[in-house]
């Protein structure tokens, strides 16, 4: 628990408790934080999950498109035909939320930079979504600093890359954060460079995993070549599922940047469900046949 | 604190199929429908009617009192957990048990915060096959975030310092009791719930602005918890849940002055629901019969 780094932000929670401490208590077993790796193996031990990897470097804005995309959530948004059904995690996302709610003071702002101190596996943040034929889908977004990233490119197998390669090896699909903020102003270079070199990394081994780009903070004008340098670039070899979306979490009169982001998640999931292998047609199979006609 | 529970005898509870138990944090306004559903219950007269007087209706003496002289009921204390099963049954005979638990609303809020149930919660959710869940609308504070009120400008927002004094929006708030309560019955959340069904009251139902009164109970839930509203809808299965309103008194009365017209037509002429398809229905008990039918 003190490993989670989410624990400690909670302290000033008052705690009362009347009862004396031999008395009889059902414990629930989530902390309602972000996860670590046993609550991921505790959920993926009673149904199948989708893990989402959050990827950019550090000030790409993934963790306000996690807070934007849990804000229009529970503001009853869907996602396509899917819709909130329940979370594990609902402290940490209401915890990112939180700095992008007004409160009485008037006070909003984005979240802070999260921490690099965190370990081997990023904060883990669960979704369970319902369609409308009663099907579910279990969500879960890593929330990870962007120092992994960063030093992910320099070196796949280093040290400070463990995180960033974990996030890789089992994520069942990809987001990709380009920083138009940062594409439109002098760290274009620098920022273009690093999307690249992440997307390189992310394309190694990728298979038919899908792998979305977010253009973040398209509030932002960017050149259009610039974006597709980047554009061209990550797929100068094919990827089997590629889509770019500008999001932001700046709504402007024409463009609903905050639409996009569930439009990138509605996308992963279609992707994923059309990869699911069609039910076999059985060789005997006969509709005249009313005993066979049953399965 | 007090840890007793009244309840009739166990071959009488075997009868039944129904016991429901009612949940609600402070203010919500169980002890003044626990009151007015007893007095109902007791004058017989209505769908469902009392079979047998319970030992102990103290705590439902002391509201009938108070709303006989016009008067509020007094806050239950927070440690305070007494339960009182009242068995009833409709016109056709059909027997449920009905718990009414007397307790602080405040556990309800440690319950979330300390992320853990003590024995009697434990025990009052593995008996329930109902649940009741209160909830004041005129009470909830509403969402403001990005998606409903855009964001200043960048220059203000990077000069703004770490906020403080993070809390559970109330959608989130409910949810996860939901999601706590629905564990410690033992269930899982990747099947549709059947049992136990659940009521979501929208109590002091007479408090919302005329326009509200105007809508259905369950568009008032998806407009001020959509959250929580999607929740339910996900995780129950359709004809396992309802959404109703409440109003147990009509009006608001005051702990110290008497309202006359209150005396003069006493509590039995006051209170009503408002039923899933709109309808305003005098008949209280009714409030349990989803359970029931």
């Amino acid at each position: 628990m003190t490993e989670c780094k989410y624990y400690n932000k909670r302290k000033d929670e008052p705690v009362k408790t009347d009862e004396s401490p031999d008395d009889f208590f059902v414990r629930i077993p989530w902390t309602g934080n972000a996860m670590g790796l046993q609550d991921l193996n505790f959920l993926s031990s009673t149904s199948p999950i989708v893990l989402i990897g959050v990827t950019g470097v550090a000030s790409a804005g993934k963790t306000t498109f996690l807070a934007t995309l849990y804000c229009l959530l529970r503001h009853g948004y869907p996602i396509g035909d899917y819709q909130f059904a329940g979370s594990k995690t609902l402290i940490g996302w209401e915890s990112i939320a939180w700095f992008l709610s007004w409160s009485q003071h008037n006070d909003i702002q984005f979240p802070p930079h999260t921490s690099s101190n965190a370990g081997r596996v990023p904060g883990l943040l669960h979704l369970s979504l319902k369609d409308s034929k009663g099907e579910k889908r279990e969500l879960v977004f890593t929330d990870a600093p962007g120092e992994w990233f960063a030093a992910w490119i320099t070196n796949r197998q280093g040290e400070k890359s463990t995180g960033a390669e974990w996030i890789h090896s089992h994520a069942d699909a990809f987001l990709l954060f380009a920083d138009c903020e940062e594409l439109s102003g002098s760290g274009l270079g620098k920022a273009r460079q690093q999307i690249k070199q992440v997307g390189d990394r992310i394309k190694h081994n990728l298979d038919k995993r899908p792998l979305g780009l977010i253009w973040s903070k398209s509030d932002i004008p960017t050149e259009r070549s610039i974006k597709e340098q980047i554009s061209a670039h990550l797929q100068n070899s094919p990827i089997a599922n590629y889509k770019d979306f500008e999001v932001s979490a700046r709504n402007d009169e024409q463009n609903k940047f905050q639409l996009q982001i569930l439009e990138s998640i509605k996308w992963i999931l279609h992707a994923l469900n059309v990869q699911v292998n069609a039910v076999p047609e059985t060789e005997r199979y006969a509709p005249s046949d009313l005993f066979l006609s049953k399965r | 604190m007090r840890h007793q529970i009244y309840s009739f005898q166990n071959d009488k509870m075997s009868n039944t199929e129904n016991t429901i138990l009612l949940i609600g944090g402070p203010d919500a306004g169980k002890t003044h429908f626990g009151g007015q559903l007893y007095g109902r219950l007791s004058a017989r007269t209505e769908h469902y009617k009392i079979l047998s007087s319970p030992d102990d209706i103290s705590i439902f003496e002391e509201v009938l009192d108070k709303l006989n002289q016009g008067k509020s009921a007094g806050h239950t204390p927070v440690s305070e957990h007494r339960t009182v099963a009242l068995e009833i049954e409709d016109k056709q005979g059909k027997k449920s048990i009905f718990s009414f638990p007397d307790y602080g609303g405040e556990q309800i809020k440690t319950i979330v915060n300390a992320r853990r149930l003590n024995k009697i919660w434990k025990d009052q959710i593995d008996k329930s096959t109902s649940w009741m869940v209160f909830i004041r609308p005129d009470k909830l504070n509403p969402i403001e975030d990005l998606v409903n009120r855009a964001l200043p400008a960048t220059e203000i927002l990077n000069k703004r310092k770490e906020k403080g004094g993070f809390h559970f929006s109330d959608s989130a708030f409910y949810v996860e009791l939901l999601q706590m309560f629905l564990y410690a019955k033992g269930l899982g959340d990747s099947e549709g719930t059947v049992v136990p069904r659940l009521t979501i009251v929208l109590s002091c139902w007479d408090l919302l602005s005329s326009d509200e009164k105007k809508q259905l109970p369950k568009d008032i839930l998806k407009g001020k918890l959509p959250e929580l509203y999607s929740y339910i809808v996900s995780q129950w299965e359709p004809h396992s849940y309802s959404i109703i309103g409440l109003s147990s008194l009509s009006k608001t009365l005051s702990p110290t002055d008497s309202d006359q017209e209150f005396v003069n037509q006493g509590p039995e002429s006051f209170g009503y629901i408002i039923d899933q398809e709109g309808a305003e229905q005098k008949d209280l008990t009714l409030s349990i019969s989803s359970f029931i039918e």
